[in-house]
């Protein structure tokens, strides 16, 4: 999920990984600085890093890594980019409409795009939050994310070098920045929509989780414990709560926080993948909510392109 | 302060107009947008920015009551629309609810003053120096020392909160701001050369400041140079025709014998002054002013005058309804009201100015004459127009040879 606030150009949105229009890759996107066009800037971070982080053998520790670093901004705001495969440079070109590159077996965008993110926020706030007027099922729901844009990066890399078709692979993305003194500092993490954000209440956890890595998530405290308490709370919608079993299973499913996708595989999110048309907000509501709220009644938006790269729509005037 | 370009904003308020067009009951997006219509108020003077801002929050503050984000933007725009008495009240709500507020601290200490409970903004100031300090708590103690007539002190504040920005990083229309303010208490104490520096650094760092044009164009003119005011005026008033900017323009433009262009200037401050409500309330004391010096609408002015008195007894509450009576004969009052004036020790010549001449009306010619003078000692510029009154008194006061 993605929380609007006068973000930094680090601060992730959303992940994503599917089945690309061509056969035989996958599709990795990783949208980053919410609401580009009204709070926040429109370039990348040139003394960051943004990192897609692949587990192939299930150990939720990384065995390859995409890494994308980006120049300085020109005047009219386009940057350079290279994007590194385990080290080894795969890809360059520059940000903006014509962001894509292609070299050496994978393709490559970083730019401006349309939000795919689709959520009624207020709803939310209202139904979940106890703030405003609005509810969920008020008839009244609006997508919040609409006419927002957003910061892509999209990888398109063939399924061979995630595995193979059938292989099992867990992604999550990873931003970080560079000190004066060269020094790499991890500034956000995600792996499927929402985790951090929902299941750890205070700052301080959520800042922990963003620095735990995935495969250290289950046994670092609280986090287990976070995501069983909440469970055990936003159930109690329901009328009756998930046993302390019943929501410990579920936080075993959670945790680590990747995406788990079958490559080759259509994406179905966030247990398989993530497509960019993919309601992971009503599927994580009816989880938290033990089906008490089943919907947040908003579907995907219109302004991509499943068809073709770079799939994430045209940014908003 | 928001300091994106003026393009970004126009185009995040249209977005967050949309998703409020979709659903009227979005105070995140009624927020956004108010929080935008304020800073594009800020940036290009447009009042009616003002009423948007407000409307806006008030859309989002009936969803959402205890939106503290929109609860503190309320307390600025009533600020900014020169409500000082509910802004007060209502910041010192929010205040006293969410102490870790400090925001609403600032807008408190900043209603204190333009009220003219200067003690009490003080004090608000002293505490939010504690609890957050930085540029924007060190202006607004400048801005008080200058009331007080601590020359030193506000000279080295406003100097403080130039660097402090400057370490801080702050945006270019944030550093503009500081050096506005540096510049406009360096006139204020006759320091021409400072002034001129300040208002310059204002402009690099934020070419649409109209503020510093317009301070900029004051000090030229007070240095002689009468065709770059002229042309600086021009600068400032087509981003934003501000009464006092245009009364200035009309005085130099009557001063070099141009009659017409000075009428156009003039009859355009009338204009204004006829516009909306918002406005009206925004400007009543430049309104009051111009028609003291130029001795019309003698008893509207004098009735604004006093109605703003009646909440905000501030310095220049008082100064106004004192030129306002002395322009309508009214001697005796106006020696009062500019005793009220002056009791907080404010240095400003046009205060001496203001009090020399009720003295000279009422035959108190020797300390008449105290005060012209050191009027035009301070600054023999002050004000274009005056300054020029100021000496022809001087000659006409009875037992001296004048200036």
């Amino acid at each position: 999920m993605s929380v609007v606030k006068n973000g930094g150009q680090l601060d992730i949105n959303d992940l994503y990984a599917f089945k690309s229009a061509s056969a035989g890759w996958t599709t990795l996107a990783l949208t980053v600085n919410p609401a580009i066009n009204v709070l926040g800037s429109t370039t990348f971070a040139s003394n960051g890093a943004y990192t897609f982080n692949i587990d192939t053998n299930g150990d939720a520790r990384a065995d390859h890594r995409y890494v994308v670093t980006f120049g300085n901004a020109d005047p009219n705001g386009i940057q350079h980019y290279v994007v590194k495969a385990d080290g080894k440079a795969m890809a360059s070109g520059f940000t903006g409409p014509k962001g894509m590159a292609r070299n050496r077996g994978i393709r490559a965008f970083a730019g401006p795009r349309s939000d795919p993110f689709f959520f009624d926020l207020i709803g939310f706030l209202g139904s979940v939050k106890g703030q405003g007027t609005r509810r969920f099922d008020d008839g009244n729901q609006s997508d919040f994310f609409i006419g927002l844009n957003t910061l892509g990066i999209v990888l398109e890399v063939p399924n061979a070098a995630l595995g193979g078709n059938g292989h099992l692979i867990g992604v999550w993305a990873t931003t970080a920045s560079q000190d004066a003194n060269g020094v790499w500092h991890q500034v956000d993490q995600m792996g499927r929509p929402a985790i951090n954000t929902v299941f750890n209440a205070a700052a301080a956890d959520k800042e922990a989780f963003n620095h735990t890595a995935p495969a250290d998530q289950p046994t670092t405290a609280p986090f287990r414990a976070n995501v069983i308490a909440t469970l055990i709370a936003l159930s109690a919608l329901s009328g009756t709560s998930y046993t302390p079993e019943q929501a410990g299973g579920i936080a075993d499913l959670l945790l680590p926080d990747m995406l788990t996708y079958t490559v080759g595989t259509t994406a179905a999110g966030p247990l398989n993948g993530r497509g960019l048309a993919d309601d992971v907000i009503d599927f994580e509501l009816n989880l938290v909510t033990k089906g008490a709220v089943p919907t947040d009644m908003i579907g995907p938006h219109s302004d991509y392109t499943l068809g073709s790269f770079p799939y994430l729509g045209t940014p908003h005037p | 302060m928001v300091t994106q370009s003026l393009e970004r904003v126009d185009q995040a308020i249209r977005v967050w107009s949309g998703n409020l067009a979709r659903d009227a009951q979005d105070f995140v997006s009624a927020t956004n947008l108010a929080d935008l219509y304020y800073s594009r108020a800020r940036l290009t003077g447009n009042l009616d920015d003002y009423t948007r801002a407000t409307a806006a929050v008030e859309q989002a503050l009936v969803t959402y009551p205890d939106g503290i984000g929109a609860q503190l933007l309320h307390a600025q725009l009533l600020f900014a629309t020169h409500d000082f008495v509910k802004a007060l009240d209502t910041a010192q709500a929010i205040f006293a609810a969410n102490p870790d507020q400090v925001a609403a601290l600032a807008t408190v200490g900043d209603a204190q003053l333009e009220l003219g409970r200067y003690d009490a903004a003080a004090r608000s100031f002293a505490a939010l120096a504690r609890r957050a300090p930085g540029p924007a708590v060190t202006a607004r103690r400048a801005h008080l020392a200058a009331l007080r007539g601590q020359v030193v002190l506000a000279d080295q504040l406003a100097a403080r909160a130039i660097r402090e920005a400057a370490a801080a990083g702050s945006a270019p229309a944030d550093r503009s701001w500081y050096e506005y303010l540096a510049g406009y208490l360096a006139f204020q104490f006759g320091e021409l050369p400072s002034a001129e520096r300040h208002f310059r650094a204002a402009v690099a760092d934020w070419p649409g400041s109209y503020l510093s044009l317009a301070g900029l164009a004051r000090t030229r003119a007070a240095q002689g140079a009468t065709n770059e005011a002229i042309s600086l005026y021009h600068r400032a008033i087509a981003i934003v025709p501000q009464p006092e900017f245009l009364a200035a323009l009309g005085d130099l433009y009557a001063l070099a014998g141009r009659s017409v262009d000075a009428a156009t200037q003039y009859a355009t401050v009338r204009a204004i002054a006829d516009l909306s409500k918002a406005q009206a309330q925004i400007y009543n004391r430049q309104l009051v002013l111009f028609d003291a010096n130029h001795r019309q609408h003698l008893d509207e002015a004098v009735a604004l005058a006093a109605r703003e008195l009646e909440a905000r007894k501030d310095v220049y509450g008082w100064d106004a309804y004192a030129w306002a009576l002395y322009a309508s004969g009214r001697y005796a009052d106006a020696d009062t009201a500019i005793r009220s004036a002056r009791a907080v020790g404010t240095v400003d010549p046009l205060l001496d100015y203001h009090q020399g001449m009720i003295d000279a009306a009422l035959g108190h010619t020797e300390q008449a004459r105290q005060l012209l003078t050191a009027a035009l000692d301070r600054n023999p510029g002050f004000d274009a127009l005056q300054a020029a009154r100021d000496r022809a008194m001087l000659r006409q006061l009875p037992g001296g040879s004048g200036s």
